[in-house]
């Protein structure tokens, strides 16, 4: 019983504020220095630290040593701390002003000292209630009542009014006022009577005497703190150590007498926190703690606990006090027992009645206790009752809070509890518009979408709208085109149909980027605003709107040479230039000439360009051709500094990412205009990454959004917008995160990913968390639904949570998603041997090597349920199980036979067979079961029932072991599916419903490599356990939800229980389901997005093993012509790269075998005539390619058609 | 800040003797009371309807507190009382509870008992009026104990787990590093304490000087959920009445800084977060329950009820 605090002093205490503590010499006792002199200390208890005690100022020497010492919490002005009071052994009545003992002003502290008794001062108390009251009763038998408002000069009035004669009066030993009544107050007497009396009476008015003699000195009384009729008195007397408790209306016997000291007692001590405990000191060294509740009617009240304060010396305990602040804890003081067998004050707490009794008092060592083994204290038979929470309201999943109501009864007896279910909503708002965006967004239309887009896009403010308005162009037909209109350029847009735009456009790039007079078709003209096509494509028809996209691009046309005067003022970058000195230009017209005489069109080309003459060396160059073309126009381009020549240069070069790289950030608009118009749909999405970045880096996170939007890059743009959103000092508010979420999710859906956005699911995910903690369950399911791809480990830790939280509406609609954790069953050390070596079991599955083959999984399972489920079918086995009982009988005589284990099977979460079987209870026993149960249970036959709940709560784990010791199955071959299955995988994805149970052509094809391994498994639990098993059971389990009786069978390992291990890896592994698809009960799957080439498919990379052999000749021939091709393409590295890429990419899909039947057939054609040499026909063939089947070639098509020109270029 | 709260549910316990608490499983699907009449009860909820399904027997002194294990240990409980003892309780079958562990664990009444986060393991921290914290860690079929000493002299009331993802990382199942192993603890000494374990000698350290702010007993601590918070968020509830916000310095761990929720007059005896860690349900000895919002100026308001 190491005391919390322990002070080296033979002292009376008295508890003060501030968890100070006042000590005064007691009287009668010497120290180990034999000094005789007395002193006043106080003490700071400071409980926070550690054991230490410290003394607050310094010590103050007293007249005399002390028999009580009592504190008031009086404060007059100057005494901050109250007023200490001491009654002294030579008969004085001393006041000190703790606040200045607190000082360490010592003896200075002494307020006034009042010599009054006629005996020593041997009880001494202050008013509880009238704190400035304090009553004094000395040997003499005087009862003197001290007014100390003024604590300097005190009144005092003699209690008896009359003043009995001197001598006569039995020495008053100890005094206490009564609680409740301010002028009652008993005293208790050395002749063992206790007197009552009435203050205002000025005299006593009851005496309480024990009728058999035996309290013949009484040392101590102490009223009950709560029924102010009931008073303890203690008897000092070795021959009768006991306490009586007196109820004032009955004087004839006390109403108990608490036996237990073997010497006499000294003091008493009610407590003031609970009076149904008490406390008394005796000269025998103990210390006990008395149960004297009201309730305990025995005469004879019984020590609760109980020991020894002086340690191993039983030294005795002259003083016991409880604080009266801090519950449970009191000062005990003893006369020996501490160092140097000196006196000890001591500070304890309750723990000091059921404390380990060892013979060290101060153990540091935490473990010391529970180690001693002799005197561990049982607990205490009643608590105390500041240890009785009346109330607790604890929050749960879903926004639920929980709350306990104990009641009373009239005579305080408990009264009932009952629990308070309550659905916090914080977030009022939220409900409203999430149900609203939720019917928006409900049928994934495009065209609905785009709605919601424009509704919003009109109402949202200005930043948020414009989002909108994106995104809406991104539900739209031509989504291009819509951005184009979108960003500003509706007036210039082409009047053109559909994709044809898009068609022109790129061929628009062609032209400028390729197209040399040369081409024959063209006449030796220079391509008229590029429109003019080699082959007349009729898509050109009418671009000058196309053309007149970039403000004066028109001005770029080279202008007919009949025009010379008009071409120079509007070509020469230097306007003057025409008025330039005609002599030098006489000379170089000479020198033109002659070169031009010898075709040496470069020559030619160069003098006219120190000439200054572009508009020549432009006409020059086309003649020439080829590299002399791309030179004047470079030449030109270079000398005309005009802002859109930049653009006609990277349209030339087809140089998007140039462009996206130098183009000035804040004309982002119109960049990301040119990408739409200029680029492929499959580089699209990469310029326009690469134009949000260079936004983003530079602090424009609008418009790296938006252009992320366009490119569809739905996990940038929410990654994006959530860090603007956690950048504020505070959380994100509700309201904002609503808006975010509804972006992100039509953004979701504008891109139709199959694959997950990261950011996306977890701000679905964050938003959902929302919902659910707002009890909208069903609704945050449904929002974690369109997700799409695999859930990340967040989500599926909520929807695991949500469809197992029992709210109405979640675990309905769809199978149940698997459990998101590895198992780490913890086994029971129970007494049943089955059991024992179940939880043996349990463990090793996770260390499959250690499996043993011994024992059969499911007849080790079975003990948990086999008790009740094997006996008999349906009613029987729900015995014992609630509500549940009555209904099952109603079950068996409509489908007899079955067993509704099965049910709790295929739902149980963990542990799940008790959630299960409760559900039903919820229902009136007259109403029939639950919806959700009985297509369950009209699929099931009779006699599967009894395989069942065993592998419900906890069955996975070991069911993985038993594949591991299939004794037909070599281990090793187990032990990587064992790893695996056990391998941390939240994320894999749920067994999708109809793929997992519906279909039995699939169920039934053991395509898994694990398949036959499991069988013999399967085989041989059914055997060893044949009613656990059916032998004949198809392995297809019928599904929850659907009234299909045809399929008798069940597949442990697909049942839908969330059993940790089972739940992922196992319904491919070892069940021979179909493949595991992501979970969207609430809809169906998303159509499959067409998939594609990657980025980077090219010439070199890409994959021709599989192009089936007939299409081989189209391969070879592309790649001869490629071969020939690359020869004249030498230096002109993005031409080689672009062409690469798009001739990749019809290898690419060859190699998929997605080339249309028609295409494939043209392509052979082309294939012979390349082969061949017949460049018309090839020509021909692509044109053909082009008129009708341009959606699908339009990629290649492009590169096809100028590799067939550049060949034509080449000698045969 | 409204808070529209659907009209309660509400239904008897049946305990015959003063119900201490209420915890609901991690699904929020399941209840579990204790009670001075030295019995558990497990209700099932199901919307607004409650059942009770299991009693569970075997302490033998009021049970003061449970607490549920994550999902993936089983269907587990544990419960302390003033018995002395914890015990561990799994439900071996379906509404069928056994004792998976049960040891006086302390010398006198244990106040309260909370499983770690589920990604420290299978363990569980008690407090006792002996002035001790044990933390209990099953590993490979044992249970071990471990004891913080004089953690509280006057005796511990509570304890609560740091969340495991240590605060300002988003993410709690992919947080990067070792998961927090930090406790808080309350008790009769009017303070606050966090520790912390030192995972190179295996001791649980004190962390920082103990949190003074209250003047009477500590009834409860609890560490608020810090899903996305930047900071760590303590709150403590007082005899004193009142209920204290802790938060610590986001660079300077160790450092808390208290803010005064309320001052409700009258003992508080318990204060829950809510599962997302936006709310507070305070409870005080009137058995009145109040909730309790940050606002965005970082003042505390009472919800509307």
């Amino acid at each position: 019983m190491a005391p919390v605090k322990e002070v080296p002093l033979s002292a009376v205490v008295a508890f003060g504020p501030r968890s100070l503590l006042a000590t005064g010499t007691v009287a009668g006792s010497i120290d180990s220095s034999f000094s005789s002199s007395s002193s006043l200390e106080v003490f700071s208890l400071e409980f926070g630290g550690g054991k230490g005690i410290t003394r607050v100022g310094k010590p103050v020497t007293t007249t005399d040593s002390f028999h009580q010492i009592a504190w008031s919490t009086y404060k007059a002005e100057g005494y901050p701390d109250g007023i200490l009071a001491g009654g002294l052994a030579d008969g004085s009545v001393a006041l000190w002003n703790p606040a200045k003992v607190v000082k360490g002003l010592g003896d200075a502290s002494l307020i006034t000292q009042m010599p009054k008794h006629n005996g020593a001062v041997r009880a001494l108390e202050f008013s509880p209630i009238a704190v400035h009251l304090l009553a004094s009763g000395g040997a003499d038998g005087e009862l003197i009542i001290w007014d100390i408002s003024n604590p300097a000069s005190p009144t005092e009035y003699n209690a008896s009014a009359g003043g009995a004669a001197q001598g006569t009066l039995p020495g008053i030993t100890n005094l206490a006022w009564n609680p409740k009544v301010p002028h009652i107050l008993a005293t208790c007497t050395e002749t063992g009577v206790v007197k009552v009396w009435d203050l205002k009476k000025r005299s006593t008015i009851m005496d309480l005497a024990d009728n058999q003699g035996r309290m013949k000195r009484c040392s101590a009384v102490a009223w009950n703190p709560a029924i102010s009729t009931q008073l303890v008195v203690a008897c000092e007397d070795d021959l009768s150590p006991l306490l009586q408790i007196w109820d004032l209306r009955n004087k004839t016997m006390p109403v108990r007498e608490l036996l237990g000291h073997e010497k006499g007692v000294v003091a008493v001590s009610w407590c003031l926190q609970d009076p149904s405990l008490l406390l008394s000191a005796g000269k025998d060294g103990r210390i006990i703690l008395w149960d004297v509740s009201p309730q305990q009617n025995a005469p004879a009240g019984q020590p609760l606990g109980e020991f020894s304060s002086g340690g191993a010396f039983g030294e005795y305990a002259h003083d016991v006090a409880w604080s009266p602040t801090n519950p449970g804890v009191f000062a005990a003081a003893s006369l020996g027992g501490g160092e140097n067998h000196s006196g000890a004050v001591r500070i304890h707490t309750l723990a000091a009645f059921t404390e380990p009794r060892l013979q060290q008092q101060f153990s540091d060592d935490g473990f010391s206790g529970s180690s001693a083994s002799a005197g561990v204290a049982p607990p205490l038979a009643r608590p105390p009752v500041w240890l009785k929470r009346p109330a607790a309201a604890t929050f749960g999943f879903g926004g639920r809070l929980v709350s306990i109501n104990n009641t009373k009864r009239q005579d305080g007896s408990f009264g009932g509890c009952s629990l308070t279910l309550t659905q916090v909503v914080t977030e009022g708002n939220l409900a409203e518009r999430s149900d609203a965006f939720e019917q928006a967004i409900g049928s994934n239309e495009r065209s609905a979408l785009a709605e919601f887009c424009a509704a919003k896009a009109n109402s949202a403010p200005e930043g948020e709208a414009e989002v909108w308005a994106f995104m809406q162009v991104q539900f739209q037909d031509d989504p291009k085109r819509q951005l184009l209109a979108h960003l500003g350029f509706e007036d210039v847009l082409p009047q053109v149909e559909g994709a044809a735009n898009e068609a022109s456009l790129a061929a628009a790039a062609e032209c400028l980027q390729l197209t040399s007079p040369r081409d024959g078709a063209a006449g030796g003209t220079p391509p008229r605003n590029g429109a003019i096509d080699a082959n007349g494509n009729s898509a050109f028809g009418d671009e000058d709107a196309g053309e007149s996209f970039f403000e004066n691009l028109p001005e770029v046309e080279v202008a007919p040479p009949q025009q010379p005067s008009r071409t120079t003022s509007v070509l020469s970058p230097r306007p003057a230039t025409t008025g330039e000195d005609h002599g030098e230009a006489g000379e170089s017209e000479a020198e033109i000439q002659r070169a031009l005489f010898v075709s040496n069109y470069a020559a030619a080309l160069d003098i006219c360009l120190q000439a200054d003459r572009m508009a020549d060396a432009l006409l020059i160059a086309s003649i020439g051709g080829g590299d002399l073309w791309s030179r004047a126009q470079k030449e030109y381009i270079r000398r005309a500094p005009r802002p859109y020549m930049k653009i006609v240069s990277a349209i030339m070069d087809h140089d998007l990412s140039g462009l996206v790289k130098s183009r000035p950030l804040d004309k982002w608009r119109e960049t990301l205009a040119m990408l739409a118009a200029y680029s492929g749909t499959d580089e699209f999405s990469a310029l326009c990454d690469m134009l949000a970045r260079r936004l983003a880096g530079a602090g424009l996170p609008q418009a790296a959004t938006l252009t992320w939007i366009c490119a569809a890059n739905v996990d940038k743009a929410v990654r994006q917008w959530t860090s603007d959103l956690r950048k504020g000092p505070k959380d994100a508010s509700v309201e904002e995160l609503q808006n975010l979420m509804e972006r992100a999710v039509v953004l979701g859906f504008s891109a139709n990913h199959q694959e997950a956005s990261p950011a996306l699911a977890s701000l679905v995910n964050e938003y959902a968390s929302l919902l659910a903690s707002q009890g909208r369950m069903k609704t945050a399911l449904e929002y974690l639904n369109l997700i799409p791809g695999e859930a990340t480990a967040d989500v599926a830790v909520l929807r695991d949570r949500i469809y197992r939280s029992g709210a109405p509406g979640v675990s309905e609609a769809a199978a149940p998603p698997p459990f998101p954790y590895i198992a780490e069953d913890l086994p029971v050390a129970v007494t049943a041997p089955a059991a024992a070596s179940y939880a043996a079991q349990t463990l090793q599955t996770h260390a499959p090597a250690a499996a043993p083959a011994s024992t059969d999984f499911y007849a080790r399972n079975t003990y948990t349920t086999a008790g009740s489920y094997k006996a008999a079918p349906a009613a029987a086995a729900y015995d014992g199980s609630g509500g549940y009982g009555q209904m099952a009988p109603s079950y068996s005589s409509q489908q007899a036979g079955y067993s509704s284990g099965y049910d709790n099977n295929s739902y149980a979460s963990y542990g799940a067979p008790a959630q299960q079987q409760q559900q039903p209870a919820y229902q009136a026993p007259t109403q029939p079961p639950p919806a959700q149960f009985a297509p369950q249970r009209t699929s099931m036959q009779p006699g599967t029932g009894s395989y069942s709940a065993q592998v419900g709560g906890y069955g996975a784990p070991a069911a993985q072991a038993s594949y591991n010791q299939a004794p037909t199955q070599p281990q090793a071959a187990w032990k990587p599916q064992a790893v695996s299955v056990a391998a941390p995988k939240p994320v894999a994805p749920p067994p999708q419903p109809t793929a997992a149970w519906v279909p039995q052509a699939q169920a039934q094809q053991p395509v898994q490599p694990p398949q036959p391994a499991w069988q013999p498994s399967a085989q041989t639990a059914q055997q060893s356990q044949s009613n656990v098993f059916r032998p004949s059971s198809a392995s297809t389990l019928a599904p929850v939800n659907t009234h299909q009786t045809a399929t008798p069978a069940f597949v442990p390992h697909r049942s839908p229980v969330p059993t940790p291990t089972a739940a992922y890896g196992a319904p491919t592994q070892f069940g021979g389901s179909g493949p595991a698809t992501p979970p969207q009960p609430a809809q169906p799957p998303p159509p499959p997005a067409p998939t594609g080439p990657p980025a980077n498919v090219n010439m070199d990379n890409v994959d021709t093993s599989k192009v089936p052999k007939e299409m081989q000749a189209v391969v070879g021939a592309l790649r001869s012509l490629w071969q020939e091709c690359l020869k004249a393409l030498v230096g002109r590295k993005r031409e080689i790269d672009d062409n690469s890429k798009r001739i990749g990419t019809l290898f690419w899909h060859l190699n998929a075998g997605d080339v249309s039947p028609g295409v494939q057939a043209r392509l052979l054609q082309l294939a012979t005539a390349l082969s061949s040499g017949d460049l018309n026909t090839a020509m021909s063939i692509e044109g053909s390619l082009n008129a009708t089947d341009f959606d699908e070639c339009r990629v290649w098509l492009l590169a096809l058609r100028r590799l067939i020109k550049i060949r034509g270029t080449l000698p045969q | 800040m409204a808070t529209a709260v659907a009209a309660p549910a509400q239904m008897d316990t049946g305990h015959s003797d003063t119900v201490h608490d209420v915890q609901f499983d991690y699904y929020g699907r399941r209840l579990a009371t204790c009670s001075s009449d030295r019995t558990i009860k497990v209700f099932e909820t199901a919307g607004d309807q409650m059942a009770e399904v299991s009693q569970l027997v075997g302490h033998e002194g009021p049970v003061w507190q449970v607490t549920w294990a994550h999902p993936k240990f089983g269907s587990v409980l544990a419960s302390c009382g003033f018995d002395h003892k914890v015990i561990v309780w799994k439900e071996s079958q379906e509404s069928h509870w056994v004792q998976a562990y049960s040891a006086p664990m302390h010398s006198a009444s244990v106040n309260s008992v909370a499983f770690a986060p589920h990604e420290l393991g299978l363990i569980l921290a008690a407090a006792s009026s002996d002035g001790s914290i044990s933390i209990l860690t099953y590993h490979e079929g044992a249970w071990s104990p471990y004891k913080i000493a004089d953690a509280h002299s006057l005796g511990a009331t509570a304890v609560s787990w740091s969340p495991a993802a240590p605060a300002g990382s988003l993410v709690s199942a992919k947080g990067p590093g070792q998961p927090e192993k930090r406790l808080a603890s309350s008790g009769a000494d009017n303070t606050v304490k966090v520790w912390r374990l030192n995972e190179k000698t295996g001791e649980w350290q004190q962390e920082g000087p103990a949190l003074t702010g209250h003047s009477d007993w500590v009834r409860d601590v609890a560490w608020a959920p810090n899903l996305g918070l930047p900071s760590n968020t303590l709150a403590s509830a007082g005899q004193d009445g009142k209920v204290l916000i802790w938060s610590e310095g986001r660079e300077a761990s160790g450092t808390w800084t208290p803010t005064l929720l309320h001052d409700f007059k009258a003992p508080v005896w318990r204060v829950s977060w809510s599962v997302t860690g936006g709310v507070l349900a305070v409870s005080d000895s009137q058995g009145t329950v109040t909730l309790w919002k940050e606002s965005l100026d970082g003042n505390w308001q009472k919800l509307a009820s």
